[in-house]
Protein backbone atom coordinates (compact mmCIF):
# COMPACT_ATOMS: atom_id res chain seq x y z
CA UNK A 1 0.00 0.00 0.00
CA UNK A 2 2.40 2.30 1.30
CA UNK A 3 5.04 1.46 -1.42
CA UNK A 4 2.26 2.65 -3.78
CA UNK A 5 2.16 5.61 -2.89
CA UNK A 6 5.58 6.22 -2.46
CA UNK A 7 5.97 4.73 -5.99
CA UNK A 8 3.39 7.91 -7.44
CA UNK A 9 5.64 10.16 -5.04
CA UNK A 10 9.18 9.84 -7.22
CA UNK A 11 6.92 10.37 -9.96
CA UNK A 12 5.66 13.35 -9.15
CA UNK A 13 9.14 14.27 -7.98
CA UNK A 14 10.55 13.18 -11.77
CA UNK A 15 8.30 15.73 -13.38
CA UNK A 16 9.10 18.86 -11.26
CA UNK A 17 12.50 17.95 -11.96
CA UNK A 18 11.80 18.31 -15.59
CA UNK A 19 9.83 21.17 -15.25
CA UNK A 20 13.14 22.82 -13.49
CA UNK A 21 14.64 22.24 -17.01
CA UNK A 22 12.26 23.01 -19.51
CA UNK A 23 12.08 26.21 -17.58
CA UNK A 24 15.81 27.19 -17.38
CA UNK A 25 15.59 26.14 -21.61
CA UNK A 26 12.32 28.73 -21.72
CA UNK A 27 14.45 31.47 -19.60
CA UNK A 28 17.64 31.24 -21.75
CA UNK A 29 15.77 31.22 -25.08
CA UNK A 30 17.69 34.25 -25.86
CA UNK A 31 20.93 33.36 -24.52
CA UNK A 32 23.47 33.56 -27.42
CA UNK A 33 24.99 30.09 -27.60
CA UNK A 34 23.06 28.09 -24.91
CA UNK A 35 22.64 24.70 -25.35
CA UNK A 36 18.87 22.91 -24.14
CA UNK A 37 18.95 20.54 -21.36
CA UNK A 38 16.93 17.46 -22.04
CA UNK A 39 15.73 15.63 -19.33
CA UNK A 40 15.60 11.99 -20.18
CA UNK A 41 13.07 10.52 -16.94
CA UNK A 42 13.51 7.35 -18.09
CA UNK A 43 12.08 5.54 -14.54
CA UNK A 44 13.92 2.52 -13.76
CA UNK A 45 11.62 -0.78 -14.11
CA UNK A 46 9.97 -2.08 -11.37
CA UNK A 47 11.56 -5.50 -11.29
CA UNK A 48 15.20 -3.80 -11.07
CA UNK A 49 15.78 -4.15 -7.87
CA UNK A 50 17.69 -7.29 -6.41
CA UNK A 51 15.12 -9.50 -6.00
CA UNK A 52 17.49 -12.02 -4.03
CA UNK A 53 17.92 -9.69 -1.72
CA UNK A 54 16.17 -9.86 1.08
CA UNK A 55 14.20 -6.36 1.57
CA UNK A 56 13.43 -6.62 -2.19
CA UNK A 57 10.17 -5.28 -2.40
CA UNK A 58 11.47 -1.81 -0.38
CA UNK A 59 14.36 -1.82 -2.94
CA UNK A 60 11.99 -1.68 -5.68
CA UNK A 61 10.38 1.08 -4.56
CA UNK A 62 13.44 2.92 -4.20
CA UNK A 63 14.47 2.45 -7.59
CA UNK A 64 11.68 4.07 -8.67
CA UNK A 65 13.03 7.29 -7.56
CA UNK A 66 16.11 6.79 -9.25
CA UNK A 67 16.93 9.74 -12.05
CA UNK A 68 16.97 8.81 -15.80
CA UNK A 69 19.88 11.05 -17.27
CA UNK A 70 19.88 14.25 -19.00
CA UNK A 71 21.52 15.13 -21.92
CA UNK A 72 22.97 18.09 -23.22
CA UNK A 73 21.48 18.83 -26.58
CA UNK A 74 24.43 20.37 -28.71
CA UNK A 75 22.90 21.01 -32.19
CA UNK A 76 23.01 24.21 -33.76
CA UNK A 77 21.45 27.01 -33.03
CA UNK A 78 19.96 29.39 -35.17
CA UNK A 79 22.61 32.45 -36.48
CA UNK A 80 21.88 35.94 -36.89
CA UNK A 81 23.80 38.76 -38.49
CA UNK A 82 25.35 41.24 -36.48
CA UNK A 83 28.46 42.43 -38.91
CA UNK A 84 30.06 43.12 -35.64
CA UNK A 85 34.06 42.44 -36.09
CA UNK A 86 34.40 40.39 -32.73
CA UNK A 87 31.14 38.50 -32.62
CA UNK A 88 31.98 34.98 -33.98
CA UNK A 89 29.66 32.53 -34.47
CA UNK A 90 30.52 28.43 -34.78
CA UNK A 91 28.76 26.51 -37.73
CA UNK A 92 29.07 23.32 -36.96
CA UNK A 93 30.59 21.16 -34.36
CA UNK A 94 33.43 22.24 -31.95
CA UNK A 95 33.30 25.38 -28.73
CA UNK A 96 35.66 28.14 -28.41
CA UNK A 97 37.69 27.75 -25.64
CA UNK A 98 38.42 30.16 -22.36
CA UNK A 99 40.77 30.88 -19.52
CA UNK A 100 38.95 31.30 -15.98
CA UNK A 101 41.70 31.18 -13.72
CA UNK A 102 43.84 27.96 -14.01
CA UNK A 103 41.09 25.93 -15.50
CA UNK A 104 39.76 25.53 -19.58
CA UNK A 105 36.12 26.00 -20.03
CA UNK A 106 34.43 26.20 -23.03
CA UNK A 107 31.57 28.08 -24.89
CA UNK A 108 29.69 28.38 -28.05
CA UNK A 109 29.10 32.48 -26.87
CA UNK A 110 30.98 34.21 -29.42
CA UNK A 111 29.78 37.40 -28.71
CA UNK A 112 33.38 38.66 -27.88
CA UNK A 113 34.72 42.18 -27.55
CA UNK A 114 38.68 43.29 -26.66
CA UNK A 115 39.50 44.45 -23.24
CA UNK A 116 41.82 47.68 -22.52
CA UNK A 117 45.37 45.14 -22.89
CA UNK A 118 43.87 44.13 -26.48
CA UNK A 119 43.14 40.62 -25.44
CA UNK A 120 39.85 38.77 -27.25
CA UNK A 121 37.45 38.37 -23.71
CA UNK A 122 33.90 37.12 -23.80
CA UNK A 123 31.56 39.64 -22.11
CA UNK A 124 32.58 39.02 -18.75
CA UNK A 125 36.20 39.18 -19.41
CA UNK A 126 37.93 35.30 -19.81
CA UNK A 127 40.37 35.57 -22.04
CA UNK A 128 39.74 33.24 -25.47
CA UNK A 129 42.53 30.82 -26.39
CA UNK A 130 44.28 30.35 -29.46
CA UNK A 131 45.68 26.64 -30.38
CA UNK A 132 48.10 26.82 -27.91
CA UNK A 133 46.41 27.83 -25.32
CA UNK A 134 47.44 31.14 -25.15
CA UNK A 135 45.35 34.27 -24.85
CA UNK A 136 44.49 35.69 -27.97
CA UNK A 137 45.78 39.20 -28.61
CA UNK A 138 44.31 41.42 -31.28
CA UNK A 139 45.98 44.86 -31.86
CA UNK A 140 45.26 46.57 -34.95
CA UNK A 141 42.10 47.98 -36.84
CA UNK A 142 41.22 45.77 -39.60
CA UNK A 143 40.09 42.50 -37.90
CA UNK A 144 39.79 39.65 -40.20
CA UNK A 145 39.02 36.32 -38.75
CA UNK A 146 38.85 33.31 -41.59
CA UNK A 147 36.54 30.06 -41.28
CA UNK A 148 38.86 28.58 -39.97
CA UNK A 149 39.82 30.49 -37.37
CA UNK A 150 42.59 32.46 -38.51
CA UNK A 151 43.17 35.98 -36.97
CA UNK A 152 44.21 38.29 -39.61
CA UNK A 153 45.05 42.10 -37.91
CA UNK A 154 46.12 44.58 -41.00
CA UNK A 155 46.88 41.88 -43.57
CA UNK A 156 49.16 39.78 -40.84
CA UNK A 157 48.07 36.66 -39.44
CA UNK A 158 48.28 37.01 -35.70
CA UNK A 159 47.50 33.50 -35.06
CA UNK A 160 44.36 31.12 -34.89
CA UNK A 161 41.51 30.57 -32.27
CA UNK A 162 40.77 27.11 -30.46
CA UNK A 163 38.15 25.34 -32.00
CA UNK A 164 37.89 21.71 -29.88
CA UNK A 165 35.83 19.30 -29.59
CA UNK A 166 34.80 18.32 -26.25
CA UNK A 167 32.66 14.99 -25.09
CA UNK A 168 31.05 14.26 -21.98
CA UNK A 169 29.74 17.95 -22.03
CA UNK A 170 28.13 19.54 -18.61
CA UNK A 171 26.74 23.13 -17.98
CA UNK A 172 29.00 25.27 -15.81
CA UNK A 173 26.64 28.35 -15.84
CA UNK A 174 27.45 31.77 -17.41
CA UNK A 175 27.49 29.98 -20.82
CA UNK A 176 30.16 27.82 -20.22
CA UNK A 177 30.62 24.12 -20.72
CA UNK A 178 33.29 21.72 -19.12
CA UNK A 179 34.43 18.57 -20.81
CA UNK A 180 36.88 16.24 -22.20
CA UNK A 181 38.95 17.71 -25.10
CA UNK A 182 39.07 15.20 -28.23
CA UNK A 183 40.69 17.23 -30.61
CA UNK A 184 40.21 19.86 -33.07
CA UNK A 185 36.70 20.24 -34.26
CA UNK A 186 35.71 20.94 -38.05
CA UNK A 187 33.10 23.66 -37.45
CA UNK A 188 33.87 26.93 -39.17
CA UNK A 189 33.81 30.36 -37.59
CA UNK A 190 31.85 33.15 -38.97
CA UNK A 191 32.67 36.74 -38.60
CA UNK A 192 29.57 39.41 -37.84
CA UNK A 193 27.39 36.67 -36.64
CA UNK A 194 26.13 35.02 -32.95
CA UNK A 195 24.73 32.16 -32.69
CA UNK A 196 20.64 32.54 -30.78
CA UNK A 197 20.05 29.45 -28.21
CA UNK A 198 18.85 26.06 -29.72
CA UNK A 199 16.27 26.35 -27.94
CA UNK A 200 12.67 25.19 -29.53
CA UNK A 201 9.80 27.00 -27.97
CA UNK A 202 7.46 24.66 -29.71
CA UNK A 203 9.08 21.90 -28.33
CA UNK A 204 9.80 22.91 -24.83
CA UNK A 205 5.70 23.70 -24.81
CA UNK A 206 4.94 19.79 -26.05
CA UNK A 207 7.27 18.77 -22.95
CA UNK A 208 5.68 21.24 -20.58
CA UNK A 209 2.05 20.38 -20.99
CA UNK A 210 3.54 16.74 -20.71
CA UNK A 211 5.39 17.07 -17.56
CA UNK A 212 2.00 19.22 -15.80
CA UNK A 213 -0.59 15.98 -17.11
CA UNK A 214 1.77 13.24 -16.56
CA UNK A 215 2.22 15.16 -12.88
CA UNK A 216 -1.59 15.33 -12.77
CA UNK A 217 -2.28 11.42 -13.43
CA UNK A 218 0.53 10.63 -10.90
CA UNK A 219 -1.19 12.53 -8.55
CA UNK A 220 -4.34 10.90 -9.09
CA UNK A 221 -2.57 7.71 -8.54
CA UNK A 222 -1.79 8.92 -5.38
CA UNK A 223 -5.23 10.41 -4.29
CA UNK A 224 -6.45 6.69 -4.96
CA UNK A 225 -4.12 5.06 -2.72
CA UNK A 226 -5.07 7.46 -0.22
CA UNK A 227 -8.63 6.34 -0.40
CA UNK A 228 -8.06 2.65 -0.24
CA UNK A 229 -5.70 3.13 3.09
CA UNK A 230 -9.13 5.55 4.20
CA UNK A 231 -11.23 2.56 3.12
CA UNK A 232 -8.81 -0.03 5.15
CA UNK A 233 -8.93 2.04 8.28
CA UNK A 234 -12.50 2.85 7.98
CA UNK A 235 -14.74 0.29 6.33
CA UNK A 236 -12.58 -2.70 7.31
CA UNK A 237 -12.43 -1.61 10.97
CA UNK A 238 -16.41 -1.66 10.57
CA UNK A 239 -16.80 -5.41 9.93
CA UNK B 1 9.33 25.45 -3.71
CA UNK B 2 9.39 25.19 -7.01
CA UNK B 3 12.59 25.94 -8.82
CA UNK B 4 11.08 26.17 -12.02
CA UNK B 5 8.69 29.65 -10.71
CA UNK B 6 11.94 31.27 -9.97
CA UNK B 7 13.92 29.62 -13.14
CA UNK B 8 10.85 31.52 -15.14
CA UNK B 9 11.00 34.33 -13.42
CA UNK B 10 14.73 35.19 -14.09
CA UNK B 11 13.69 34.50 -17.86
CA UNK B 12 10.98 36.66 -17.65
CA UNK B 13 13.00 39.56 -16.35
CA UNK B 14 15.92 39.12 -18.85
CA UNK B 15 12.98 39.66 -21.47
CA UNK B 16 11.82 43.00 -19.74
CA UNK B 17 15.83 44.02 -19.57
CA UNK B 18 15.82 42.81 -23.17
CA UNK B 19 12.79 45.13 -23.99
CA UNK B 20 14.18 47.96 -22.20
CA UNK B 21 17.09 48.24 -24.61
CA UNK B 22 15.52 47.43 -27.38
CA UNK B 23 13.14 50.77 -26.82
CA UNK B 24 16.07 52.58 -26.23
CA UNK B 25 17.26 51.67 -29.13
CA UNK B 26 13.67 52.59 -31.30
CA UNK B 27 13.45 55.86 -29.03
CA UNK B 28 16.66 57.30 -30.43
CA UNK B 29 16.33 55.89 -34.06
CA UNK B 30 16.49 59.41 -35.13
CA UNK B 31 19.37 60.99 -33.05
CA UNK B 32 22.68 61.65 -34.77
CA UNK B 33 25.70 59.60 -33.99
CA UNK B 34 23.75 57.29 -31.69
CA UNK B 35 25.24 54.23 -31.65
CA UNK B 36 22.51 50.87 -30.46
CA UNK B 37 23.19 48.84 -27.99
CA UNK B 38 22.33 44.57 -27.65
CA UNK B 39 21.33 42.82 -24.31
CA UNK B 40 23.11 39.98 -23.42
CA UNK B 41 22.76 37.42 -21.54
CA UNK B 42 23.88 33.87 -19.69
CA UNK B 43 22.65 30.87 -18.01
CA UNK B 44 23.03 31.03 -14.29
CA UNK B 45 24.17 28.52 -12.06
CA UNK B 46 23.46 24.58 -12.24
CA UNK B 47 22.61 22.33 -9.49
CA UNK B 48 24.21 19.27 -9.07
CA UNK B 49 21.68 16.89 -7.90
CA UNK B 50 23.97 13.62 -9.52
CA UNK B 51 27.65 14.63 -10.45
CA UNK B 52 28.39 13.57 -13.65
CA UNK B 53 30.96 10.44 -13.05
CA UNK B 54 29.17 9.61 -10.14
CA UNK B 55 28.74 5.62 -9.71
CA UNK B 56 25.48 4.39 -10.83
CA UNK B 57 24.57 1.08 -10.89
CA UNK B 58 27.27 -1.89 -10.53
CA UNK B 59 30.20 -0.02 -11.52
CA UNK B 60 29.30 2.14 -14.04
CA UNK B 61 29.21 5.72 -14.40
CA UNK B 62 26.72 8.37 -15.03
CA UNK B 63 28.43 9.69 -18.06
CA UNK B 64 26.44 13.71 -17.42
CA UNK B 65 24.61 13.45 -14.14
CA UNK B 66 21.48 15.41 -13.02
CA UNK B 67 22.27 19.24 -13.60
CA UNK B 68 19.35 21.73 -12.65
CA UNK B 69 20.07 25.15 -14.10
CA UNK B 70 18.39 27.66 -12.37
CA UNK B 71 18.20 30.47 -15.05
CA UNK B 72 19.11 33.68 -16.99
CA UNK B 73 20.81 36.50 -16.47
CA UNK B 74 21.56 40.10 -18.30
CA UNK B 75 25.17 40.06 -18.18
CA UNK B 76 26.39 43.47 -20.56
CA UNK B 77 24.50 45.81 -22.89
CA UNK B 78 26.90 44.92 -25.68
CA UNK B 79 27.17 48.76 -27.58
CA UNK B 80 27.92 48.47 -31.40
CA UNK B 81 29.71 50.76 -32.69
CA UNK B 82 28.99 50.10 -36.38
CA UNK B 83 28.59 52.93 -38.91
CA UNK B 84 25.96 54.68 -38.96
CA UNK B 85 23.57 55.92 -42.35
CA UNK B 86 25.95 59.20 -43.72
CA UNK B 87 23.45 61.77 -44.42
CA UNK B 88 23.72 64.80 -46.80
CA UNK B 89 22.96 68.24 -44.62
CA UNK B 90 25.07 70.61 -46.48
CA UNK B 91 25.54 72.80 -43.49
CA UNK B 92 29.39 73.67 -43.17
CA UNK B 93 29.12 72.84 -39.38
CA UNK B 94 27.56 69.79 -40.40
CA UNK B 95 30.75 66.66 -39.64
CA UNK B 96 30.69 63.44 -40.04
CA UNK B 97 33.54 60.64 -39.19
CA UNK B 98 33.80 58.19 -41.95
CA UNK B 99 35.67 55.66 -40.05
CA UNK B 100 36.37 54.88 -36.10
CA UNK B 101 37.35 57.57 -34.00
CA UNK B 102 35.70 59.83 -32.09
CA UNK B 103 35.13 63.87 -31.79
CA UNK B 104 36.41 65.12 -28.15
CA UNK B 105 34.46 68.24 -26.45
CA UNK B 106 35.26 69.76 -23.08
CA UNK B 107 32.55 69.20 -20.52
CA UNK B 108 31.87 72.15 -18.34
CA UNK B 109 34.28 70.23 -15.22
CA UNK B 110 37.02 69.74 -17.42
CA UNK B 111 36.68 66.61 -18.32
CA UNK B 112 36.81 65.36 -21.98
CA UNK B 113 33.89 63.32 -23.23
CA UNK B 114 33.40 61.88 -26.50
CA UNK B 115 30.94 61.92 -29.69
CA UNK B 116 30.32 60.66 -32.75
CA UNK B 117 27.44 63.02 -33.09
CA UNK B 118 29.27 66.20 -35.19
CA UNK B 119 26.36 68.27 -35.63
CA UNK B 120 28.54 71.51 -34.38
CA UNK B 121 27.35 75.28 -33.83
CA UNK B 122 29.18 78.89 -33.37
CA UNK B 123 28.73 79.91 -30.18
CA UNK B 124 28.29 83.91 -28.93
CA UNK B 125 32.20 84.12 -28.58
CA UNK B 126 33.06 82.02 -31.95
CA UNK B 127 34.03 78.56 -30.20
CA UNK B 128 32.74 75.58 -31.92
CA UNK B 129 30.65 73.69 -29.68
CA UNK B 130 28.49 70.96 -29.59
CA UNK B 131 24.09 71.81 -29.43
CA UNK B 132 24.92 71.66 -25.49
CA UNK B 133 27.17 74.29 -25.65
CA UNK B 134 30.40 72.18 -24.98
CA UNK B 135 33.20 73.21 -26.86
CA UNK B 136 35.26 70.95 -29.23
CA UNK B 137 38.59 69.89 -27.74
CA UNK B 138 41.45 71.29 -28.88
CA UNK B 139 39.11 74.33 -29.05
CA UNK B 140 38.54 76.33 -32.23
CA UNK B 141 37.29 79.76 -32.54
CA UNK B 142 35.90 80.73 -35.42
CA UNK B 143 36.61 85.36 -36.66
CA UNK B 144 33.68 87.05 -36.38
CA UNK B 145 34.09 87.92 -40.09
CA UNK B 146 34.31 84.63 -41.45
CA UNK B 147 32.47 83.84 -44.75
CA UNK B 148 32.97 80.29 -44.91
CA UNK B 149 34.45 77.60 -42.80
CA UNK B 150 35.82 74.89 -44.94
CA UNK B 151 36.79 71.28 -42.72
CA UNK B 152 39.40 68.89 -44.71
CA UNK B 153 39.21 65.43 -44.56
CA UNK B 154 42.31 65.57 -42.14
CA UNK B 155 40.71 68.30 -39.92
CA UNK B 156 41.95 71.39 -40.78
CA UNK B 157 39.55 73.91 -40.77
CA UNK B 158 40.23 76.94 -42.74
CA UNK B 159 38.09 80.09 -43.29
CA UNK B 160 37.67 82.73 -45.67
CA UNK B 161 38.05 86.47 -44.64
CA UNK B 162 36.45 89.57 -46.54
CA UNK B 163 39.32 91.03 -48.91
CA UNK B 164 41.37 87.95 -49.08
CA UNK B 165 41.46 84.90 -51.28
CA UNK B 166 43.76 82.67 -49.35
CA UNK B 167 42.00 80.94 -46.66
CA UNK B 168 43.83 81.13 -43.11
CA UNK B 169 43.93 77.80 -41.17
CA UNK B 170 42.39 78.38 -37.99
CA UNK B 171 43.07 74.89 -36.41
CA UNK B 172 42.85 71.41 -36.53
CA UNK B 173 40.27 68.79 -35.31
CA UNK B 174 41.55 66.09 -33.70
CA UNK B 175 39.69 62.42 -33.35
CA UNK B 176 40.26 60.11 -30.36
CA UNK B 177 40.41 56.11 -31.10
CA UNK B 178 39.63 53.34 -28.35
CA UNK B 179 40.49 50.27 -28.56
CA UNK B 180 37.63 48.92 -27.33
CA UNK B 181 34.62 51.49 -27.75
CA UNK B 182 32.11 49.09 -26.51
CA UNK B 183 33.72 49.78 -23.58
CA UNK B 184 32.76 53.22 -23.30
CA UNK B 185 30.03 54.55 -21.12
CA UNK B 186 27.33 57.14 -21.87
CA UNK B 187 26.43 59.17 -20.40
CA UNK B 188 23.69 60.51 -22.39
CA UNK B 189 23.77 64.17 -25.35
CA UNK B 190 25.27 61.14 -27.41
CA UNK B 191 28.40 61.62 -25.07
CA UNK B 192 30.28 58.64 -24.06
CA UNK B 193 33.08 58.56 -20.99
CA UNK B 194 36.35 56.75 -21.15
CA UNK B 195 36.37 53.65 -19.00
CA UNK B 196 38.76 51.40 -17.47
CA UNK B 197 37.70 48.44 -20.06
CA UNK B 198 37.44 51.22 -22.84
CA UNK B 199 41.04 51.88 -22.65
CA UNK B 200 42.84 55.36 -22.66
CA UNK B 201 42.12 57.03 -26.27
CA UNK B 202 44.52 57.31 -28.60
CA UNK B 203 44.36 61.07 -30.33
CA UNK B 204 45.72 62.75 -33.19
CA UNK B 205 44.74 63.58 -37.15
CA UNK B 206 41.92 62.37 -39.07
CA UNK B 207 42.95 59.62 -41.15
CA UNK B 208 45.68 58.28 -39.62
CA UNK B 209 46.56 54.96 -37.26
CA UNK B 210 42.75 53.86 -38.35
CA UNK B 211 41.25 57.58 -37.03
CA UNK B 212 38.46 58.04 -39.94
CA UNK B 213 37.95 60.82 -42.20
CA UNK B 214 35.81 63.98 -41.38
CA UNK B 215 33.56 64.43 -44.02
CA UNK B 216 32.04 68.24 -43.79
CA UNK B 217 28.18 68.50 -44.99
CA UNK B 218 27.20 65.26 -43.46
CA UNK B 219 25.82 64.35 -40.37
CA UNK B 220 26.02 60.22 -39.20
CA UNK B 221 23.01 59.09 -38.30
CA UNK B 222 22.06 56.32 -35.79
CA UNK B 223 22.89 52.93 -36.46
CA UNK B 224 19.43 51.15 -35.61
CA UNK B 225 18.14 48.91 -37.89
CA UNK B 226 14.55 49.64 -37.45
CA UNK B 227 12.71 46.50 -38.93
CA UNK B 228 15.65 44.33 -36.78
CA UNK B 229 14.71 45.92 -33.58
CA UNK B 230 10.66 44.93 -34.41
CA UNK B 231 11.80 41.61 -35.21
CA UNK B 232 13.78 41.60 -31.96
CA UNK B 233 10.92 43.45 -29.66
CA UNK B 234 8.31 40.17 -30.98
CA UNK B 235 11.04 37.77 -30.21
CA UNK B 236 11.55 39.56 -26.73
CA UNK B 237 7.34 39.60 -26.56
CA UNK B 238 7.83 36.03 -27.15
CA UNK B 239 10.01 34.94 -25.03
CA UNK B 240 8.71 36.41 -22.17
CA UNK B 241 5.17 34.77 -22.67
CA UNK B 242 6.44 31.90 -23.24
CA UNK B 243 8.36 31.92 -19.51
CA UNK B 244 5.11 33.75 -18.05
CA UNK B 245 4.00 30.33 -18.97
CA UNK B 246 6.25 28.36 -17.68
CA UNK B 247 5.52 30.34 -13.93
CA UNK B 248 1.86 29.40 -15.01
CA UNK B 249 2.62 25.63 -14.90
CA UNK B 250 4.91 25.83 -11.79
CA UNK B 251 1.89 27.06 -9.87
CA UNK B 252 -0.38 24.66 -11.52
CA UNK B 253 1.50 22.28 -10.40
CA UNK B 254 1.63 23.29 -6.94
CA UNK B 255 -2.06 23.61 -6.83
CA UNK B 256 -1.91 20.16 -7.56
CA UNK B 257 0.04 19.13 -4.39
CA UNK B 258 -1.52 21.56 -2.11
CA UNK B 259 -5.02 19.70 -3.22
CA UNK B 260 -3.41 16.10 -2.67
CA UNK B 261 -4.55 16.50 1.22
CA UNK B 262 -8.44 16.67 1.06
Amino acid sequence: MYKGIYISMTGMGMRQYELDAVANNLANINTTGYKRQQFASRLYPLLSGRPYEPNAIYQDARAQTYFGTQYIDTSQGALKQTHNPFDLAIQGEGFFAVRQGDKILYTREGSFTRDRENFLVTQTGLKVLDENNNPVIIDGTKIEIGRDGNILVDGNTVGRIKLVKINRVIHVGHSLYDGVEEGQANGQILQGWIESSNVNPMNEMVQMIQAIRNFDFTQRVTTTFDQLAQRAVSEIARI
Amino acid sequence: MLRSLFTASTGMYAQQLNLDVISHNLANVNTTGFKKGRAEFQDLLYQNIINPGAPSDDGTQYPTGIQIGLGVRPVAVAKFFTPGDLINTGNDLDLAIDGDGFFQVTLPDGTIAYTRAGNFRIDRDGRIVTNDGYPIEPGITVPADALKITVGADGTVTVLQPGTVAPVQIGTIELARFINPGGLQAIGKNLFIETDASGAPTTGTPGTEGRGRIVQGFLEMSNVNVVEELANMIIAQRAFDINSKAVQTSDEMLQTVVALKR
